[in-house]
């Protein structure tokens, strides 16, 4: 399981950055957050915390993928 | 996690509430938190300022998580819509500018000084200037008390999401998180067409 993040309606708070233990998370340009898949164990810290609640925790391999592509 | 020196940044935020009570005049200290913020966005720093050095949200933090005050539910789907944060913000800045109007006609001499502050853009509270009255123009304490109206209504409105839902979920849609976020994709976007 890891921490993905909807970045549609992110508003880059930080909220999640500032929970995760790992410093998985980094806001990118003030615009949104981006979780570092290496990092992330899913702990699922930062999903409590975000205040628009968009973090969701989905498959790892999933992620990966998606990281290939971008 | 290490503490650092801007983490105590909280304490500033409750204690500006405190003094303005004590004094109008410490009102315009909140300018503070107006131009940094929008500074640090305009110099590419992003939202650095909600990151790490805006006491507002750490106070929210502190009293919603740490003190466990906040439910801790998602807030209603349409408040995290760009509808809904512009919108407050556009709503929000009508206001500010309203209240800047209102000190404008205070320094013209078009009206006079109405003391006391305004709490959610409707309720009128009285409150004096005790001493230290005649130091400045007028317009000065005009601006302090709008100033400091517009600062405590949206404590309050941030602190009755943050009981509901979670802790900074006035983070969402406060007007300066909103101005700072569209400031940081602006920049991004003008970055990429050059
Ligand atoms: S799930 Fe845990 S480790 Fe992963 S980004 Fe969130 S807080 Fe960090
Ligand atoms: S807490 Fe939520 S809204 Fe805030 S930066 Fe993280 S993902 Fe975005
Ligand atoms: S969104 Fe507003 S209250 Fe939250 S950290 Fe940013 S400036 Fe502070």
């Amino acid at each position: 399981m890891k921490a993905q993040v909807d970045t549609d309606i992110c508003v880059a708070c930080g909220c999640c950055a500032k929970a995760c233990r790992r410093n998985a998370i980094q806001i990118h340009k003030g615009i949104y957050a981006v979780v570092d898949v290496e990092k992330c164990t899913g702990c699922g810290l930062c999903q409590r915390e975000c205040p628009a609640s968009i973090i969701t925790l989905v498959d790892g391999r999933a992620l990966a993928n998606e990281k290939k592509v971008v | 996690m290490k503490k650092r020196w801007y983490d105590y940044l909280y304490i500033f935020s409750a204690l500006y509430l405190f003094l303005g009570l004590f004094h109008i005049l410490f009102a315009w200290l909140g300018v503070i938190c107006f131009i940094t913020p929008l500074l640090i966005s305009i110099f590419g720093g992003g939202k650095t300022y909600c990151n790490k050095y805006c006491g507002r949200g750490q106070l929210f933090e502190l009293l919603g998580k740490k003190k466990k005050l906040s439910r801790n539910k998602p807030m209603p789907r349409f408040m995290t819509t760009k509808w809904f944060r512009y919108g407050f913000l556009i709503f929000f800045m009508i206001m500010f500018l309203n209240m800047i109007f209102a000190t404008y006609l205070v320094f013209s001499g078009a009206s006079s000084l109405k003391e006391g502050i305004k709490l959610l853009w409707t309720f009128r509270i009285p409150m004096k200037v005790y001493f230290a009255k005649n130091i400045f123009p007028a317009w000065v304490y005009q601006f302090a008390f709008g100033f400091y109206s517009v600062m405590l209504t949206s404590t309050l409105l941030g602190i009755i999401t943050m009981l509901l839902y979670k802790p900074r979920s006035w983070c969402v849609y406060c007007p300066m998180g909103t101005m700072t976020h569209g400031i940081s994709i602006l920049k991004e976007k003008t970055h990429k067409k050059e």
